[in-house]
């Protein structure tokens, strides 16, 4: 009788409190949360309340395919906006406008304002390291106007615009005209002292009486401010020194002058190599790449070998004068966009002790020196164009 | 923490109190013997075997003069032997023998030796033997002026033949099962291990059933302690019947209370061959066609015979694909409800709308929909061991896909849902003999997801561990050879290695005698075989 | 003795592996060396192998007394018995650390249930492991250890295409000084915890192969170094700032958008590795007690020190924050008499004292 009391009386104590606390807490049913695929943040008129907008996915009107899929119906997202001062306090506040909880951990496009970013964006983005819903892989860009728009375009490929643009970014590498830039890598150039960002435009075009989302451009930041535009070419330029270029064509005159040639690129790396020759610090960037023959509208045969060395000629002037281009904007803006501070830390790092708080005198007078070793390797399918012999 | 709960609910049963049912008639001791007169002896037996018709007693004379009754229970007793190997030589023959001596026992004795045309005789005048005998099947002889009464063994009875068991069906392989008869059980078993060595032994357990056990061992390759803990745990049994060898099995496992099993069956003899072989015992039972082996670890549940038949490549295959229906079975329902109400972030972003999407207007929480989802799917399969066998197919195809999509249509339970209980109710029985662990884990992993997730999953499966690594059968650890590691061992394992590689017997079975078969047994052309073929192409 | 199982010494190099593996796959105490978290880990290495090297030797010396005989043997009685208290003293401590470490950690995860919860469900758990005794300990970790290789390695393949190794220079920046304060704090943490061994070789199965665990100690360092290189490699200067960095980093990895979102595997992992550990100490402590009050079995302890352990969680630390501090700054001074001070301490009085004595050719 004993032991049957004992026992008894541990078990319904186990029992009480394992019940009391029988995952009350933490549970969220998939259909207590709401789904935040985008976010955007924009500066409104008060300087110290900014606005973010979340945009939340309705799971009922995703339905299966070949069910309620058409255009205009019902849509599968809805926007929600809230203003404050504070990023965790505004989401926050916006429970008062959704029946459902917030999710972060599949928020895959973090959209910034122009107007907002040319004010320091960084006292906005402690949310999105710290809380534990919100991931690092998430996409970053700049918005051309207000941020919120980007959010609402009519036509898009995917029923959901912040994943549209998530995959947008991505097949960007296609061109190599804009840059990729994660959470992780953007909160890294936040972290440094020297290094800045440079991040993707979009805005919404007019496209047959509907908008839609287009990467534009870039922006280049110095710290958490933007501070300049880059054009394509300087884009493409900054790529190249960073080791970012995956693919894209490189457009260059046929060499009798009638007409253009495509060279698409197949690979390409770089590095950047700082060195210190007699107690002057210098720079050197190597590029390699790999490209062939896409299409061409002129109707010589390129493929002759003269000619052949010539388009490499060519190809190698143009990536020549796209690595000078971005150099120049970045000294121009003294934005050091190359991480050339990192890379002298990393090898000098005595050196770079000394030289860190001056950098921002040295960085424009840097001198460059740029190696480029390019080839064409292939012509495609056909040799001579269509052109009778 | 499951002996607590264990522990509570054998005390709230209550002590269990032996008691004996006044109805039964005092049991016989062996002080109870025949007199010398047959019309005594004839009453005596009369009045214990009581008024069943069955009981056939038949008096006759023997040569001329000598009274002789045979006593026989109709049904058990092999009536052609009766006829023509006792009746008859008694009867006919009988008068063609001179009796030459004038003592009723020497007569016993010439009878015995001369005239009874049958194998097994035993002489006895205890009468509790003397009736067990005939609820055995034996004959009873009885001689005027004799006290001794001969039992002659006459035992024949309609049993199952020899088929295809229905429980372990292979593709390559013998297709012999055991049947309900003890003696037809190890007969096939010697077939298979022709040394003198096996040695069965009997014992008789149950007050009623009185039944017949035989332990059958390879002396020398089992170990001597294991067989004399075997016999240890037998003798204590003291119940009413054993009915099935499921009775010996609970009485003499190691872990009562956990719901692994410690003692295996099965009911095909290369099986069971294959398992004496190793260095373990095997315990037949008359009366039921599964066949215990004894120690039994956990990874043999695992093991069929076919692995052993065909290749090591695809065995090898195999294997790890049990291994991997064993977790989908037990873990599916937990890792599902898990990852959708705790862990969302862990999901694929298109799958969770797809999941979201399914899970709109549904009422239940989701452990609630797989609770609910597992428990139908145990009535369902239980209800399909029983359905007559026309019905039963069309029923349990046709209901399944009716109820679950019915089910999803009303909105009741989420079609992701629906998937999931399919592949863990299929991935289940992947592994026949553990099906009923799968069941219990799922369950209990299942209640763990629902309060803390993921914790709680790694939780239930540390506790499941630890209750695995504390279990021993007959001495041997349960997890052997993975938890103590014998890397020898690992080759039959997860993988099946080339029978030729696999020269020793398990260590923590086998280890009286290592060696089963020769080194480098690997196939290779002789090389003289090569040069010739070389040589003519 | 109150335990009746005998390990193997290979058992014990698995349990070894587990108890040094196991705080870093959260937290690896080097903050003051940046981004040569790895170089401190293999330095470290060394330190602990001197460590493990004086225990062993303590342990070689009486094969047949845990910690607590050796103390009343070399130390007298009375004098004994105290500085085994203090031993039991640590090792709950320890215990209630890890527990808290984990408990805290998976708090984060899970932001709204209260830190009771998780400290019971270990806590139990742990009970339910140490009541079958020190065997099922060493099975259990058997079963672990492979999981935990193979999760390091196929991390480490799956980010490489994310690594920068550039982050891993300059290798000379950090001021010696910070880095040894590193080194030390990593040993305190991960190698010097194995001082608790000291309660279980007596029940290893031939003594003089306890040293066999140097093997662990190698493969566990290789591999902690190799994932803190990576995790330096992968976050760069987010490293310093983040709280779980292995954490952070298994959560980038993202291949094909199909094997992404792995970082539950991380932390499965952990648990299985603060459940052996908590159980080790528990036990250790356990076993220690019964001991020295001279009791027929451990068994009645194990529940009141679980509630002592979860206890000591709740009300060691106010936050998270402060625990993380206090395994920096306070816990490798505060360890250092536990870990090397007292084993060295005690080998040096029993060689002076001659003991254990020559009788009856039981010398080891």
């Amino acid at each position: 009788m004993n032991t049957l009391l004992r026992y008894a009386a541990l078990t319904a104590a186990i029992f009480l409190i394992l019940s009391a606390s029988a995952g009350c807490w933490s549970r969220r049913e998939l259909n207590d949360i709401s789904i935040v695929a985008g976010t955007a943040l924009d500066k409104t008129n008060d300087p110290d309340i900014f606005r973010i907008t979340a945009q939340i996915i309705r799971p009922a009107n995703i339905g299966t395919p070949g069910r309620g899929s058409g255009r205009g119906q019902e849509k599968v997202f809805l926007n929600v906006s809230e203003t404050g001062t504070e990023t965790f306090e505004i989401i926050r506040k916006m429970a008062r406008k959704v029946s459902r909880r917030l999710y972060w951990s599949h928020n895959e496009a973090l959209i910034i304002g122009e107007a907002l970013a040319r004010e320091g964006v960084r006292k906005h983005l402690d949310f999105f390291y710290r809380d534990n819903e919100t991931r690092l892989n998430v996409m970053v860009f700049v918005a051309r106007g207000e941020a919120a728009n980007t959010l609402s375009p009519s036509a898009q490929l995917e029923s959901i615009p912040a994943y549209d643009l998530y995959r947008l970014s991505k097949i960007q590498a296609v061109n190599s005209l804009s840059p990729n830039v994660d959470l992780r890598d953007f909160l890294q150039t936040l972290l440094s002292k020297t290094t800045s960002a440079v991040l993707p435009v979009i805005e919404l075009i007019e496209q047959e009486g509907e908008t839609g989302l287009a990467i534009t451009g870039a922006v280049a930041f110095k710290g958490d401010k933007i501070i300049g535009e880059l054009t394509p070419d300087e884009i493409r330029g900054y790529l190249w020194i960073t080791n970012k270029v995956q693919s894209g064509i490189i457009l260059i005159d046929c060499p009798a002058g009638e007409g253009a040639a495509s060279l698409e690129i197949i690979r390409s790396s770089a590095s950047i190599t700082p060195e210190i020759k007699d107690g002057i610090l210098q720079f050197t960037v190597k590029v390699r790449e790999e490209g062939l023959l896409g299409s061409q509208n002129c109707p010589l045969d390129l493929t002759e070998p003269e000619t052949w060395s010539a388009l490499e000629k060519k190809q190698r002037d143009a990536i020549y004068k796209e690595i000078s281009l971005a150099l120049k904007k970045a000294q121009e803006l003294n934005t050091d966009i190359f991480g050339f501070g990192n890379k002298v830390y990393r090898r000098y790092p005595s050196v770079w002790k000394n030289i860190e708080q001056d950098w921002d005198s040295i960085f424009p007078g840097l001198e460059v020196t740029i190696e480029i070793q390019s080839r064409l390797r292939r012509s495609g399918e056909i040799t001579r164009t269509i052109v009778p012999e | 923490m499951l002996n607590y709960l264990l522990k509570i609910g054998s005390l709230l049963r209550g002590k269990q109190k032996n008691f004996r049912s006044s109805e039964n008639p005092p049991p016989l001791t062996g002080k109870d013997i025949l007199g010398p007169g047959l019309q005594h002896n004839l009453e005596l037996l009369r009045g214990l075997l009581g008024d069943n018709p069955d009981f056939i007693f038949r008096e006759f004379l023997i040569g001329n003069s000598l009274h002789a009754a045979l006593i026989f229970l109709d049904g058990m007793a092999d009536k052609t032997t009766v006829n023509e190997s006792i009746l008859q030589p008694l009867m006919y023959d009988s008068r063609l023998v001179a009796s030459r001596h004038s003592t009723a026992n020497a007569d016993i004795e010439t009878l015995d030796k001369t005239l009874l045309a049958v194998g097994e005789v035993i002489k006895s005048s205890h009468l509790s033997e003397i009736v067990r005998g005939c609820l055995s099947g034996k004959t009873i002889l009885l001689i005027d002026g004799c006290s001794q009464a001969v039992i002659v063994n006459t035992q024949g009875w309609e049993t199952r033949s020899i088929t295809e068991p229905m429980t372990e069906a292979v593709v390559r392989g013998p297709r012999e099962g055991f049947t309900e008869n003890l003696r037809s059980n190890t007969t096939m078993l010697r077939r298979k291990i022709k040394n003198p060595a096996l040695t069965l032994e009997t014992v008789t357990l149950g007050r009623e059933s009185r039944t017949d056990l035989c332990i059958a061992y390879i002396k020398g390759v089992a170990n001597p302690k294991l067989i004399r803990e075997i016999r240890y745990r037998l003798q204590r049994i003291d119940t009413d019947a054993i009915l099935e060898s499921g009775y010996i099995e609970q009485f003499i496992e190691d872990n009562p209370y956990s719901p692994f099993s410690s003692v295996g069956n099965s009911e095909k003899p290369d099986v069971v061959a294959a398992k004496i072989l190793e260095g373990r015992a095997a315990i037949f039972t008359d009366g039921s066609p599964f066949v215990l082996t004894v120690p039994m670890l956990f990874i043999e549940g695992f093991q069929s015979s076919e692995d052993y038949y065909s290749r090591p490549f695809y065995a090898s295959i195999v294997r790890l694909l049990r291994f991997l229906a064993f977790f989908i079975s037990t873990l599916s329902p937990a890792l599902y409800v898990a990852l959708s109400t705790f862990h969302q972030e862990l999901i694929p972003t298109a799958l969770l709308l797809t999941m979201a999407s399914a899970r709109e207007g549904v009422p239940f929480p989701a452990v609630v929909e797989a609770l609910i989802m597992g428990v139908i799917f145990e009535i369902l399969r239980e209800a399909g061991v029983r359905l007559p066998r026309p019905v039963g197919q069309a029923i349990s195809i046709v209901g399944a896909l009716v109820i679950g999509d019915a089910a999803v249509s009303a909105g009741l339970i989420g079609a992701p849902m629906v998937i999931v209980v399919a592949l863990t109710a299929i991935a289940s029985f992947v592994i026949p003999s553990h099906t009923d662990i799968q069941s219990i884990l799922r369950f209990l992993i299942l209640i763990f997801a629902s309060v803390l997730g993921i914790f709680g999953i790694s939780i239930a499966i540390l506790l499941i561990m630890i209750h695995l690594c504390s279990l021993r059968s007959f001495g041997a650890p349960y997890l052997s050879p993975l938890s103590p590691l014998s890397p020898g061992d690992l080759k039959d394992t997860f993988i099946r290695a080339p029978l030729w590689a696999m020269s020793l017997r398990p260590r923590t079975i086998g280890w009286k005698s290592p060696r089963r078969q020769k080194y480098l047994l690997r196939p290779r052309t002789p090389p003289d075989l090569e040069k010739e073929r070389d040589s003519t192409s | 003795m109150l335990e009746k199982g005998k390990i193997s010494a290979v058992q014990l190099a698995y349990v070894v592996f587990i108890l040094i593996t196991s705080l870093s796959v959260i937290f690896v105490p080097a903050q003051p060396a940046k981004h040569l978290a790895w170089l401190a880990l293999l330095g470290a290495l060394g330190e602990g192998l001197l460590f493990f090297y004086v225990c062993t030797t303590l342990a070689q010396k009486f094969p047949d007394k845990t910690l607590i005989g050796i103390n009343d043997a070399v130390f007298g009685p009375l004098l004994g018995k105290l500085v085994s208290l203090a031993f039991l003293w640590y090792f709950i401590q320890i215990a209630s650390y890890n527990l808290r470490a984990i408990a805290d950690f998976f708090a984060t995860l899970f932001p709204e249930t209260p830190i009771v919860v998780f400290l019971l469900f270990l806590v139990l758990t742990s009970a339910s492991a140490v009541r079958n005794g020190i065997e099922v300990i060493a099975r259990c970790s058997v079963l672990i250890v492979p999981l935990l290789i193979f999760n390091y390695l196929f991390d480490d393949i799956l980010l490489i295409k994310d690594m920068d190794f550039s982050s891993l220079l300059p290798l000379g920046d950090v001021p010696l000084t910070d880095f040894l304060k590193s080194v030390h704090a990593i040993n305190s943490v991960q190698y010097g915890e194995t001082v608790v061994l000291l309660m279980v070789y007596p029940f290893l199965s031939n003594i003089k192969k306890a040293r066999v665990s140097v093997a662990a100690f190698i493969i566990a360092a290789a591999l902690m170094a190799g994932s803190a290189a990576r995790n330096t490699a992968v976050l760069g200067s987010l490293g310093p700032i983040t709280t779980y960095t292995t954490f952070q980093t298994i959560r980038v990895i993202n291949i094909g958008e199909f094997l992404t979102r792995l970082e539950i595997l991380i932390a499965v992992a952990f648990i299985f590795m603060a459940f052996i550990k908590i159980s080790v100490f528990y036990y250790a402590s356990v076993l220690g007690l019964a001991q020295l009050l001279k009791l027929r079995t451990y068994l009645p302890l194990v529940l009141p020190s679980a509630v002592l352990i979860t206890v000591f969680s709740i009300i060691n630390f106010t936050s998270a924050i402060e625990a993380m501090h206090f395994t920096s700054e306070t816990y490798p001074y505060y360890s250092l008499p536990f870990q090397i001070g007292l084993p060295l301490f005690t080998l040096v009085i029993a060689k002076v004292r001659g003991l254990p004595g020559k009788k009856k050719g039981l010398s080891p």
